[in-house]
């Protein structure tokens, strides 16, 4: 049995090295290294949206051939005002994980479509401006509250999942799009108020614990060794 | 081609996203801010007991608040103050300045606002702390009781005036 198995090895063995004769010019060398950028999304979210502000840091590190381990450093300060609430929200956030690189590159094309998942974690703070009383007699008429109230050392903690791609524009310099539905895993909530936005998570519903975002990514790699490709 | 298929993915994906937003409007199911509710009872049988053309108006307030013959309500105390007064007018005549014997009740409590959603906001819940009828030569309102302290919604009495 152990014989045919290995005659059997020897046979693939023998034809990958007659078909990588064959197709000799098409061996080519990948490259490994970081990548570090912004998330741009956040500076046009910034010209676009009045009360945002946010700069996210975005890296990964290619472990293997396909396997990316990714990471993400942010901080943002969101201004919230509709018809009874006037909030602030600001904070630090970090997001780790991986992406897996399901693309499969033309000769020396280093681009990526990745499926990946992210754990990620904010420590933040909001503070209440002003609000309005629900009350559907307005006799008294005086349901507005302008009342500063901190709501401080919050936290939250949740999981993303991610698809997205990446292209090498010149050497080395990449630019991506990636959209992530996320999924709220815990929470420190404030007494008589409710975390609505948390920095690295966006928009959270009160009805339910999935988030939704979106991320424009500028990334120069630095690239540390190449490797021949399988 | 397969990029093409990518995309139209990941498109989809963001078209099937954005719907999910939900409105963000306050439901009338939701229980707003509750009125204080006065429930009128007979002095001697303890029994409800209507009070005749009751007119009811804060202090400091223009408007008439209620004008009817009626043996209870609920009467809206302020948001952030911790004492509403009100003129309780019975035997009122809308042609006649000054008709009906008026007694003025002096609603003492603190109060609380509680955060409900993102799309009510808050609303006051209150605590009672007593009721006081100002003394005149003649006052209708011969006693009051409370009832339940904590002014958390409209579903039972809160405080009972005896005529």
């Amino acid at each position: 049995m152990l014989k045919y198995f290995i005659s059997f090895l020897t046979v693939i063995y023998c034809t990958s090295i007659f078909s990588q004769e064959k197709i000799n010019d098409s061996l080519y060398k990948s490259t490994y290294g970081i990548k570090l950028g912004i998330d741009f999304s956040k500076q046009i979210r910034m010209l676009t949206e009045s009360g945002y502000k946010g700069l996210v840091v975005v890296g990964d590190y290619r472990l293997f051939e396909k396997i990316h381990i990714a990471f993400e450093l942010g901080n943002e300060e969101k201004f919230v005002k509709n018809e009874v609430l006037n909030f602030n929200t600001k904070g630090n956030f970090f997001k780790a994980g991986i992406n897996y690189n399901v693309f499969k590159n033309l000769q020396d094309l280093e681009n990526e479509i990745y499926v990946g998942f992210r754990f990620g974690s904010s420590k933040f703070d909001h503070q209440l401006n002003s609000f309005t009383i629900y009350n559907v007699d307005q006799y008294w008429n005086q349901n507005n509250i302008e009342n500063l109230i901190s709501f401080d050392n919050l936290s939250a903690n949740w999981l993303e999942f991610i698809v997205g791609f990446k292209a090498q524009v010149i050497t080395n310099f990449y630019m991506g799009l990636n959209f992530n539905v996320s999924r709220l895993l815990n929470q420190k909530n404030p007494e008589n108020f409710n975390n609505l936005y948390i920095p690295g998570f966006n928009k959270v519903l009160e009805n339910n614990s999935i988030g939704v975002g979106l991320s424009y990514t500028i990334q120069y790699q630095i690239p540390l060794f190449r490797k021949l490709k399988n | 081609m397969k990029t093409l298929k990518n995309n139209r993915i990941l498109l989809g994906l963001f078209v099937f996203l954005l719907s999910c937003e939900p409105d963000d409007i306050c439901l009338t199911s939701i229980e707003d801010t509750p009125r204080l509710i006065i429930g009128f009872y007979d002095k001697n049988t303890g029994e409800l007991k209507e009070v005749t053309n009751l007119k009811i108006q804060g202090h400091d307030n223009e408007e008439v608040y209620i004008f009817q013959t009626l043996d209870s309500i609920g009467i809206p105390i302020k948001n952030s103050d911790n004492l509403t007064t009100y003129s309780l007018t019975k035997d009122f005549n809308e042609n006649t300045l000054n008709s009906g014997n008026n007694d003025n009740l002096h609603i003492n409590y603190s109060y609380n606002w509680e955060y409900i959603s993102r799309a009510c906001g808050f609303k006051t819940t209150y605590e009672l702390t007593n009721l006081i009828i100002e003394n005149d030569s003649n006052n209708w309102i011969l006693d009051t009781d409370l009832i339940n302290n904590n002014i958390i919604d409209e579903k039972n009495i809160h405080v009972k005036i005896f005529h």
